[in-house]
């Protein structure tokens, strides 16, 4: 068929032809405009709609943390910053105001000069400014009271920052561009950082200069300064006495009770230490491994834990912004969400020019169960100044081992070396932990100051939380929970006496020894105590002497089940609730899909993320893979085993409770469990028997401790004096714990030495008369002698308890220890 | 009695029952729904609520283009065709001069003053004036007359010279750089190329050889070019690609157009959206999301059927006419207008990228609306004229010559044995 029969003429046909081809170009536009109307008409009028708000962040308060009493350890402070437009920090703001003095001068035509002329013109003025500007930053240094040199310093920090940044973001637009160009065809030419430099929002806005300055000098300031933020392009910014400069309001976080001084009665300490004066110490970070602290910085895990969104798809006021401080370690960072408030909003329409408010509400108070002055004494008998927590030559166990250069043995660690620990007191009534000590800790304002000295030090490791989150081999201080455990059980009979051999094995002297038979190379057993009972000792007996050979055999018959279920149920080893300390969610279950590695590598991301304020679960060896001789030594708290000093006054302050466990708390409302560990009462009685004796009789383990006085004698003395006062009872164990050999450079030959040194326990109980009412938990790192080393520090957490009035003394002083 | 002179001016046998008359009457449509846009997304605050349109700044100057461009169309359909044609060379030499003038590196910028780093517009005093808008219809002009009698074009070294004639405006177009302006010109020689006979086997070929060297092209475009293209590609792999940057004139006009719906909003909600929206170039090149705004789909198949009435009129007179020279010219004309119409809306809606072509009639700006209602005015010129007595079809190069003379007998005798082209 040929159109030519119908449409005969080509010019019409061609003109058909061209209105065809138009119509056909009509198609691409007109199906677009259908879509966009028809099926993007909703969505996209509730995207255009939104422009209509303007919606701007209200910011809200950060919920205090008190200590039991009410005494603030943490809240938001209003605070005065000083900022500075960044043309004004830079001096370019000199050279803008003269170039417009220059174009305003009467009798030029500016329009007629070349760009040298101008240029020339402009400099002739900037002198001029520059000198108004100087004069400015004097002015400001006379108020603020900071050097000039000070000021300098900080102006070229924030220069030098908002370039680096400028650069970073130029180079980062034209890479992107560069790519974007790329992409499928060659570029031909490169793209020049001109054509994509901006002028970043940082070059525009005012930057701080002076951060958290006195209200005085905000006082000062303030009238003198243009609250308007764009001051250095406001044409009459020249009246402004201080150019550029604002004053603003913020909130920092503040912890009032940082640093104290107390007052340590040094009458009461050690023969060697003794001093009828007082001294002040300045305890720097009260509680700051409790407190935690805050950080700056966000991070992306900030982000996907409490995303902007939530499941319902409106905005969480609480999400983080840029600027936002997290809280990081401690309560600051487990109980962030609590403390954490939520924002308000300022809703603008923009069309009507109506304003709606949500007012922000702000973040809820944590109460914690510690009393901040309680722990401050505690905190200050750890400076070394006074000589308790640092190594003393009676803290030795034995003679130091003569050095063979071919094969040197481990040292004890060098005199007066500063020692870390750790003290926990836990109130037996309620579980309340009273005091929660790491040594060495650090303040706040060190962590601004001096982060590196906190967190990098490899040796000391202030920022470990010690009293929770460090392992220690328990040592003899688990004794009275293997009696207990081991009557309970029925392995031994409740006056049952065992002999002390010397050595667990009749055919092996030089394995599983008793202490004392080691200490005096085979030369004496507790049996020479005891003669007179008729040989042998009883639960009680070898509580006080901490004899192994007793525990050996509870060990042994308890088996590793036995031992294994019991140590379990006194709570070591056990993550059944770990966080509960800080009232954390548990870890979310194993999900059904889940494999044991993704579990595992979830597990271990959560904990990275909790790491300070990690509480170490202990350790347990698995029942089915220990063999008997591991049962053996957990009988006297060595092998395969260790927990924390949280455990160690848990496990005594649930023998206080007489075998109800009560999980310890450390923010006041958490919830606790209750659990009867099913002991019977005479295994109690047995075991407090015992650690009555261990601190008040003869031949006790933390009776006495013989000092070397300076004068070169040595000379006995009751550990826990404080027992002289008759109202005041004291249930004592001490430990001294097997630990590994370790590397540090403690003189100043910079080399590292493997050094050798137990851990040093005392683990009590404190009451009036017959009712323990406290159980404290001590333990010395590398200390040593669990006696001498922690045994003193444990008397004078009873003197503290005493001074803050935890404990009531009897009228009459305390008369001169015997 | 009207004089001699003038006589001869305007010629003799007219024809006023034309289809010009629609282009007229949708262009005044068209500017009238301009005007009312231009205000929609000018005004600062929503007018007074009785008030439709208030006649301001923009919308002021605006309307009193377009008065001058109706006088225009007035004056240019005056004189017969044949004067007009006499012009047409000269017109072309003055504005070849102007486009020179605007690239000379000297002008100073107080007279040639760059816009978005284009040398396009010509201050001059109160309105700025774009040569290039007066170089489409020069160059129609040119291109029709030197077509109008000739046969050679249709071999494919005849095409050479319509070639020349375009390169020189489009070559100085995209020195300014106006790239969307020059690219007009194409579809411009492409239409009336077809109409005045060439083999459409050549015009393929040219079509065919542009779209593959237009690849190669690409690397020899500005950045910012470059920048556009790739912005609308990737804005098709993602509506959401690039939308604070590259796209965001393109990512608000296309909110803005389909926020409207199928039957659009209030004009105070209209004047809310837009406004807060800050769509760049409302009044100008992105007006169509504007009026698509206001009025939804339906007002966008308004606007569209209106335009489809202009090229009505302007087929119909084409499809009367006889004269060579005015077929051409009406083609060329609506060629271009088509052409203009279709890449503004293309770039608003987002199938094409953001070149800046203005919407014809409706878009601010008195060159664009001057140099549309001109065209209007010479299509509704040629239309008023009846053809001379007895004259021949132009362009009808059929092996066997069409005559409307033998419609009705020998042509219908012939068929049986001829195989006519």
């Amino acid at each position: 068929m040929r159109i030519s029969r119908y449409i005969p003429s080509m010019f019409q046909r061609r003109l058909l032809l061209l209105a065809g081809l138009g119509v056909l170009c009509t198609l691409p536009p007109m199906l677009q405009m259908t879509r966009l109307t028809v099926a993007k008409g909703e969505e996209q009028l509730a995207e255009a709609r939104k422009r209509l708000i303007n919606e701007q962040w209200l910011e809200t308060t950060r919920g205090r943390i008190l200590d039991r009493k009410g005494r603030v350890l943490a809240l938001d402070e209003a605070s005065s910053d000083i900022t500075a437009d960044y043309p004004v920090i830079t001096g370019r703001w000199s050279y803008t105001q003269a170039a417009r003095k220059a174009r305003r001068l009467p009798g030029t035509k500016w329009g007629e000069l070349s760009p040298d002329q101008r240029e020339s013109l402009i400099q002739q003025f900037v002198p001029e400014f520059d000198a108004k500007l100087d004069a400015m930053w004097d002015k400001l240094c006379a108020i603020a009271g900071v050097s000039r040199t000070e000021l300098d310093d900080r102006r070229q920090k924030v220069r030098a920052e908002v370039q680096a940044l400028a650069a970073t973001v130029t180079e980062r637009a034209r890479q992107k561009l560069e790519e974007q160009l790329r992409r499928g065809e060659e570029l031909t030419e490169e793209v020049k950082t001109a054509d994509v430099r901006r002028q970043i929002r940082e070059q525009a806005s005012a930057h701080v200069l002076l951060r958290n300055v006195p209200e005085s000098v905000a006082f000062a300031l303030r009238p003198l300064t243009d609250r308007s933020p764009d001051v250095a392009t406001d044409p009459d910014a020249e009246s402004a006495p201080m150019i550029g400069l604002h004053v603003v309001e913020s909130t920092r976080r503040a912890y009032p009770l940082d640093a104290v001084e107390i007052d340590v009665d040094q009458s009461t300490f050690p023969l060697p230490l003794k001093n009828p004066r007082s001294q002040s110490v300045r305890v720097e970070g009260v509680a700051t491994h409790v407190v935690g602290w805050m950080r700056s910085k966000l991070q992306a895990e900030d982000l996907a834990r409490r995303p902007r969104l939530l499941a319902d798809g409106s905005v969480d006021r609480g999400h983080y912004r840029p600027g936002d401080a997290v809280g990081l370690g401690g309560v600051e960072q487990a109980a962030e969400d609590r403390l954490r408030g939520l924002r308000g909003v300022r809703t603008l329409h923009r069309d009507t020019e109506q304003v709606e408010r949500l007012e922000p509400s702000a973040g809820s108070d944590v109460r914690l169960t510690i009393d901040s002055f309680l722990q401050a004494r505690i905190q200050a008998l750890f400076d070394p100044s006074l000589g308790l927590a640092v190594v003393q030559p009676w803290h030795r166990t034995r003679a130091p081992d003569p050095i063979d250069p071919a094969n040197p043995r481990p040292l004890d660690l060098p005199l007066a070396t500063p020692l870390n620990g750790a003290v926990v007191v836990i109130d037996v009534a309620s579980g309340d932990i009273l005091a929660l000590v790491s040594a060495p800790s650090f303040s706040h304002d060190r962590i601004l100051a001096d982060p590196g000295s906190v967190f990098n030090d490899s040796e000391r490791r202030p920022f470990l939380n010690r009293a929770i989150d460090s392992a220690y081999p328990p040592g003899s201080i688990v004794k009275p929970l293997v009696l207990t455990a081991a009557v309970a059980a029925n392995k031994v009979g409740i006056d049952e006496r065992i002999r002390c051999t010397g050595h667990f094995f009749p055919d092996k002297p030089l394995l599983f020894r008793c202490w004392i038979y080691k200490q005096t190379k085979g030369a004496m057993t507790h049996e020479s105590q005891f003669e007179e009972q008729g040989g042998g000792l009883d639960g009680a007996d070898a509580i006080r002497v901490s004899c192994n050979i007793f525990f050996f055999e509870l060990g042994k018959r308890l088996g590793t089940r036995g031992i294994h279920d019991w140590y379990s149920r006194y709570g070591v080893g056990s993550d059944a609730a770990p966080w509960n300390l800080y009232q954390l969610d548990p870890f979310p279950p194993r999900g059904a899909a889940e494999t044991d590695e993704q579990y595992k590598a979830r597990r271990a991301v959560e904990v990275a993320s909790r790491s300070l304020i990690h509480e170490y679960p202990g350790v347990l060896p698995d029942p089915d893979r220990s063999n008997i001789q591991e049962a053996i030594l957990m009988g006297i708290g060595q092998g395969p085993i260790s927990w924390t000093p949280l455990h160690a006054a848990d496990a005594y302050a649930t023998i206080a409770r007489r075998g109800v466990r009560l999980t310890p708390r450390l923010i006041r409302d958490a919830p606790q469990s209750r659990a009867d560990l099913g002991v019977p009462a005479r295994a109690i009685d047995k075991a407090l028997e015992g650690l009555r004796a261990s601190a008040s009789l003869e031949h006790g383990t933390t009776y006495e401790a013989s000092y070397d006085m300076p004068d070169g004698q040595k000379k006995r003395e009751r550990i826990f004096g404080i027992q002289a006062d008759p109202n005041i009872t004291v249930w004592a164990k001490s430990g001294t714990a097997d630990a590994n050999p370790f590397e540090a450079v403690l003189d100043e030959a910079g080399q590292p030495v493997t050094y050798d040194a137990d851990h040093a326990w005392c683990v009590f109980l404190v009451g009036e008369k017959h009712q323990p009412r406290y159980a404290v938990a001590v333990v010395i790192e590398h200390g040593g002698s669990g006696g001498r080393v922690a045994g003193p520090i444990g008397n004078q957490v009873v003197h503290a308890l005493l001074a803050e009035g935890y404990l009531t003394a009897s009228p009459q002083p305390p008369g001169p220890t015997p | 009695m009207i004089p001699r002179p003038i006589q001869h001016l305007i010629g003799t046998r007219f024809n006023f029952a034309n289809a010009a008359w629609l282009c007229v009457l949708s262009a005044l449509a068209l500017s009238i729904i301009g005007l009312y846009a231009i205000d929609l997304g000018a005004s600062d605050r929503p007018p007074a609520p009785d008030t439709l349109i208030t006649f301001r700044g923009t919308v002021l100057r605006q309307a009193v283009f377009m008065a001058i461009g109706l006088l225009a169309a007035g004056l240019v359909a005056l004189p017969h065709s044949r004067f007009i044609r006499l012009l047409a060379w000269p017109l072309l030499a003055v504005v070849i001069a102007l486009l020179v003038f605007l690239i000379l590196p000297f002008v100073p910028a107080s007279i040639v003053t760059p816009r978005n780093g284009a040398r396009a517009w010509i201050n001059l005093g109160p309105i700025d004036f774009q040569p290039a808008e007066l170089a489409k219809i020069a160059y129609i002009l040119c291109l029709a007359d030197y077509l109008r009698l000739r046969e050679n074009h249709r071999t494919v070294l005849g095409l050479i010279p319509p070639a020349v004639i375009s390169a020189v405006p489009v070559g100085l177009i995209m020195l300014q750089p106006d790239l969307g302006t020059a690219m007009l010109f194409a579809p411009v020689a492409f239409a009336v190329l077809v109409a005045a006979g060439a083999r459409l086997k050549h015009l393929a070929l040219v079509v065919l050889i542009a779209i593959l060297a237009a690849p190669a092209a690409f690397p020899l475009l500005k950045p910012h070019q470059k920048a556009r293209i790739v912005g609308l590609v990737r804005m098709m792999h993602d509506p959401r690609q690039g939308a604070d940057d590259i796209n965001y004139q393109s990512q608000t006009a296309q909110r803005l157009a389909a926020a409207g719906g199928v039957s659009g909003m209030t004009d105070t909600q209209s004047r809310t959206l837009i406004r807060f929206n800050r769509l760049p170039e409302r009044h100008n090149d992105m007006i169509l999301a504007v009026i698509i705004n206001r009025f939804g789909l339906v007002g966008g198949l308004v606007v569209a059927a209106l335009y489809v009435v202009w090229f009505t009129g302007c087929y119909l007179s084409a499809a009367m006419c006889k004269d060579g020279f005015g077929r051409l010219v009406i083609i060329g004309i609506a060629a271009v207008t088509a052409a203009q119409a279709l890449v503004n809306a293309g770039m608003t809606l987002g199938v094409l990228p953001i070149i800046g072509v203005t919407l014809p009639f409706i878009s601010y700006g008195g060159s664009s609306m001057l140099a549309a209602w001109i065209m209007t005015g010479l299509v509704v010129g040629i239309a008023l004229r009846r053809d001379q007595r007895f004259a021949r079809e132009t362009f009808e190069f059929d092996e066997q010559p069409y005559s409307p003379g033998r419609v009705s007998t020998a042509h219908r005798g012939a068929v049986g044995g001829l195989k006519g082209g």
